[in-house]
C-alpha cells in the first residue's frame, strides 16, 4: 500500500503524520508532535533538524513521499478576476496579473499559485496565493538537513480544508466555514458545495492569551504558557461553563492569588474571542454576504483551550462543531491522546492525503527555483511496483520458454539429431577415406566439430551444408561441376561408328581407314570403300547415329583409287560451320 | 551506497530486469528455433538424404578409381595393363573453356620408334576403355587421332574391314574439365 507523510512545520514545533492507503481509502498509521523553541518567529533551525531526524528515524516515518506545509499567514492571498477560462492561458499570465496585487513584494520573490472559485461570461475568478520563496527555501533546507526531501508543498489552510473534505464531514452541506485556530494564526476557509470559495489568514492564535498573561503578570511567555496549562486543567476539572462576567461575583480585594490569575485568564480569553469574532464576522460577510454558512467547523490547537469552542459559539451566535479526525478517520494513535491528535493533526493529515493524490486543488508551491529536481523521487514507488511486476512476469515467461525448449529438445529434437548424426558420420567417414590425394587434409570433415559449432538447433542444417560442400568438392574432382559442358567421350563415338560398320558389313564390303580423327567439335574419317553406292549407304547410316546428332556432315568427296573409291567424311559442329 | 532502500531496490531490480529480459528473449528465441527446427525436420531430412546419397555415390566411385597416384600414373598403368608402348605421355597446356573453367589434357602419343611400335585400332580402343574404367569415368577420351602407318594392300572383295596387321600411329588425348 502507498504511504504518504504530511509534515507541518509551524512556529512552535513540528507535526508529522503518516497515512497508508489509496485515494479515499486511507488509514492514519503514525502521528508525532514535537515542540521546537522559536527563534525570531520561526523554529530554531538546528533544533528543528535534530527533532526531524529523531522523529523520522525514531518513529520510522517513510521518507519517500513527504508533503510539507507553507504557512498561510506568511502568504499573500487575493481574489482576482482574469479574462480567460483555460488553464493554459491563466498559467501564462497569472504571475503578472498577481503582480498588481502584491504591494509589499516583488513577483520574482514569490511562488504564485491559484485556485478557481467562480466563472462568468467575462472570465474566471481566482484566489491567488503568493508564497515567499525565502519561506519555502527555509523549510526545504531544514528538511534536507534532516535527510527529508519534500516532494510537494501546500498551504496549511488548504491542507486543513483538504482533510475536512476527505473525511467526508461536510458532504452534503451547501456551505461550510472552517476555522483553524493555531498557535500564532487563525485560518478561515469558506467552502460552497464542497469547493473552496474564500480563504483568509489572520495573525492571531491561542498563543496571544499566554502572551497577554505574561505581559500583565510580568512573567516570561514560557512561564505564562505553563500557567495557562495549569489554569486550563483546573478549569477542566471544575465547571466548564464560565460566567459571563466572572469579576462581578466577588470583590477584587477578597480574591485569592489563584482566583486573580483565573480572572486574568478569562479576561485574556475573552479579548481573544472578541477579536476572533470580529475577524470572523468580517470574513463571513465578505465570503458569503447573502447567507450564513450552514455549518461551522473548528479545528486546531485552539480546541485545547477549555471552553473556547462554547464561548466562541455563544459569541458568534452559531452552533460550532469541532473537527475531530480521530472520530472520522481510521487511526492508529498509539500513546497519543485523542484530544491532542484532533487539535494538531488536521493540517498534517491534509498534507499526507495530498501525497495519496487525494487533493482536488492540486497546488504545489515547490516551483521555479525550488522545483523538485529529482523526478526519480516522484516516480520511484510506481517504478518499484512496475519493475517488480515486470520482473516476475519475465521470470514466469522465461521459465515457460526454458521448459518448452527443454521439452521439445529432449522429446523430439535430440532423437532426430542423433539419427542424422549417425548417418552424417558414416558419409564423412567415406569422404575422409578417399585419402590425401583426393581429399586434402584441410578438406577433411570432423562430424563432432560440425555438430557442436554454433547453436544446437541448427546442427541438422549444418550437416546439410557440410554435405553440400563435400558434394561440391567431389564434383570438382570428377569434372562434373555444374556450368561445365560435359566431355563427349571420343571412345563412345568411335564405338558407335564401328558398330554401324560391323552391322552393315555384308552390304558395305571392303573398307580400309586411312585416318581417324575424332575431336569434340569435328570428326574426320578418311577411308577407301568398294564403290560410290557403298559410300552413299554408309553416309546415310552415319547421319542417323545419335552420337553424331549435333554435327553436320560435309558433302563427302570421291576420289577413285583403282577399282575402289577413296572418300572423306567430315562432321562439323553446326555453329562452327556457319562461321560464328 | 544510497541511504534510501527503495531507490536501491529499484536500481537492483532494474539491473536484474535487464538480465532477465536478456535471458527471456534468448529463451524465447531458442524455444522458437527448436520448434521451427522440429517442424522443418522432414524437409531438411529430405535435403540431407539427397546430398548424403550423392556424396556416397561419388565416394564409392572415387574409391574404386585408381586416381590416387595421379592422372599420368593412371594412364601409364592402363597402357602397361594393355601391353601398349608409347613414345610420350605428358600433360598438355590447360585449355580454357568459353563458359568458364578449364580442360586438363594429357597426351598419349604412339608410333614406331625404338622399342615403341605402331598400334592397331583395337589396341587404341582397349587403352581408351581401360583408362576410362580405371578412373571410373573421371578421365575421358577427348580426342583420338590415328594415321595409317603402312600402305594399303590390294584387298580381295569381301575382305573384312579390319585387316590384320593394319597399324596406326597418332595420339590419344585424355582429360577432364574442372572449375578454376
Amino acid at each position: 500500500m502507498a504511504k504518504s507523510v504530511g509534515l507541518d512545520i509551524h512556529s512552535c514545533g513540528v507535526r508529522v503524520l503518516e497515512v497508508t492507503g489509496r485515494g479515499s481509502k486511507f488509514r492514519v498509521t503514525r502521528y508525532e508532535e514535537r515542540a521546537v523553541a522559536p527563534m525570531g518567529g520561526a523554529p530554531d533551525p538546528e533544533e528543528l533538524r535534530e527533532v526531524l531526524s529523531e522523529v523520522f528515524k525514531g518513529r520510522r516515518f517513510s521518507r519517500n513521499c513527504v508533503i510539507a506545509a507553507v504557512d498561510a499567514h506568511d502568504t499573500v492571498v487575493r481574489e482576482i478576476p482574469v479574462p480567460f477560462k483555460s488553464d493554459d492561458q491563466i498559467r501564462k499570465v497569472i504571475k503578472y496579473e498577481a503582480e498588481h496585487h502584491l504591494h509589499n513584494c516583488d513577483a520574482y520573490d514569490v511562488v504564485v499559485q491559484y485556485a478557481r472559485i467562480g466563472e462568468s461570461a467575462e472570465g474566471t475568478k481566482l484566489i491567488v496565493f503568493a508564497a515567499r520563496k525565502e519561506d519555502i527555501a527555509r523549510k526545504v533546507t531544514a528538511c534536507r538537513a534532516a535527510g527529508v526531501e519534500p516532494l510537494a508543498m501546500d498551504l496549511d489552510a488548504l491542507a486543513m480544508f483538504n482533510a475536512v473534505r476527505a473525511s467526508g464531514v461536510i458532504e452534503g452541506a451547501a456551505s461550510c466555514a472552517m476555522l483553524h485556530i493555531g498557535n500564532r494564526s487563525t485560518e478561515m476557509v469558506f467552502a460552497a458545495e464542497g469547493r473552496l470559495h474564500a480563504l483568509r489568514s489572520v495573525r492571531m492564535g491561542v498563543d496571544s492569551i499566554a502572551q497577554g498573561l505574561a505581559r500583565d503578570m510580568d512573567i516570561d511567555v514560557a512561564e505564562a504558557g505553563t500557567k495557562l496549562t495549569d489554569l486550563a486543567e483546573d478549569e477542566e476539572q471544575g465547571d466548564l461553563l464560565v460566567p459571563v462576567d466572572p469579576m462581578s461575583e466577588k470583590k477584587e480585594t477578597e480574591k485569592s492569588h489563584a482566583e486573580l490569575e483565573r480572572d486574568l485568564f478569562h479576561v485574556k480569553r475573552n479579548e481573544f474571542l472578541a477579536r476572533l469574532k470580529r475577524e470572523y464576522v468580517r470574513f463571513a460577510a465578505t465570503a458569503s454576504p447573502m447567507s450564513t454558512p450552514e455549518r461551522v467547523l473548528v479545528s486546531g490547537p485552539g480546541l485545547l483551550v477549555p471552553g473556547l469552542l462554547d464561548l466562541l459559539g455563544a459569541k458568534l451566535g452559531v452552533s460550532l462543531e469541532a473537527f475531530q479526525p480521530s472520530q472520522v478517520c481510521p487511526c492508529k494513535l498509539g500513546d497519543t491522546a485523542a484530544e491532542q491528535f484532533d487539535a494538531g493533526s488536521p493540517v498534517a493529515l491534509g498534507l499526507a492525503l495530498k501525497g495519496l493524490h487525494n487533493d482536488p486543488l492540486g497546488l504545489d508551491f515547490r516551483q521555479e527555483d525550488w522545483k523538485v529536481a529529482n523526478k526519480f523521487e516522484l516516480l520511484k514507488v510506481p517504478l518499484a511496483v512496475t519493475v517488480t511486476l515486470l520482473f516476475f512476469s519475465l521470470l514466469v515467461f522465461s521459465l515457460f520458454c526454458v521448459t518448452k525448449k527443454n521439452r521439445i529438445q529432449e522429446k523430439r529434437f535430440d532423437p532426430m539429431l542423433n539419427k542424422a548424426y549417425q548417418a552424417y558420420a558414416e558419409v564423412a567417414r567415406k569422404f575422409n577415406d578417399l585419402g590425401e590425394v583426393l581429399v586434402p587434409r584441410r578438406d577433411q570433415v570432423d562430424p563432432n566439430r560440425v555438430e557442436r559449432s554454433g547453436p544446437r538447433y541448427l546442427a541438422i542444417h549444418r550437416f546439410v551444408g557440410s554435405l553440400k560442400t563435400m558434394r561440391r568438392r567431389l564434383y570438382k574432382k570428377v569434372g562434373n561441376d555444374k556450368g561445365l559442358t560435359p566431355i563427349n567421350s571420343a571412345l563412345k563415338i568411335w564405338n558407335d561408328i564401328f558398330h554401324v560398320i560391323r552391322e552393315n558389313h555384308e552390304k558395305l564390303g571392303y573398307i580400309d581407314f586411312e585416318t581417324i580423327d575424332i575431336r569434340q567439335e569435328r570428326i574426320t574419317l578418311t577411308m577407301i570403300v568398294e564403290s560410290a553406292t557403298a559410300m552413299e549407304f554408309l553416309k546415310e547410316r552415319l547421319k542417323n547415329l545419335d552420337s553424331l546428332a549435333g554435327l553436320d556432315l560435309e558433302p563427302p568427296g570421291v576420289d577413285p583409287v583403282g577399282k575402289y573409291v577413296k572418300t572423306r567424311f567430315a562432321f562439323q559442329e553446326r555453329h562452327r560451320r556457319r562461321g560464328r | 551506497m544510497s541511504d534510501d532502500p527503495l531507490k536501491l531496490y529499484v536500481v537492483v531490480m532494474a539491473i536484474l530486469l535487464c538480465v532477465l529480459a536478456f535471458v527471456a528473449v534468448k529463451s524465447y528465441k531458442e524455444s522458437s528455433a527448436f520448434e521451427r527446427a522440429v517442424e522443418e525436420g522432414p524437409r531438411v531430412a529430405k535435403q540431407f538424404k539427397t546430398n548424403a546419397s550423392k556424396v556416397q555415390t561419388l565416394c564409392n566411385q572415387l574409391s574404386k578409381s585408381k586416381l590416387r597416384k595421379g592422372y599420368l600414373s593412371l594412364i601409364e598403368d592402363a597402357a602397361q595393363y594393355c601391353h601398349v608402348n608409347f613414345v610420350s605421355l605428358k600433360p598438355q597446356n590447360d585449355k580454357r573453356l568459353r563458359g568458364g573453367g578449364k580442360e586438363r589434357r594429357f597426351v598419349f602419343e604412339f608410333r614406331k620408334s625404338g622399342r615403341a611400335s605402331n598400334l592397331t585400332r583395337g589396341q587404341v580402343a582397349n587403352l581408351c576403355r581401360t583408362v576410362e574404367m580405371y578412373s571410373q569415368g573421371v578421365l575421358k577420351t577427348i580426342e583420338v587421332q590415328l594415321y595409317r602407318a603402312t600402305e594399303p594392300g590390294a584387298p580381295a572383295p569381301g575382305k573384312e574391314e579390319i585387316v590384320k596387321g593394319d597399324v596406326y600411329r597418332g595420339k590419344v588425348i585424355f582429360g577432364l574439365r574442372v572449375v578454376e
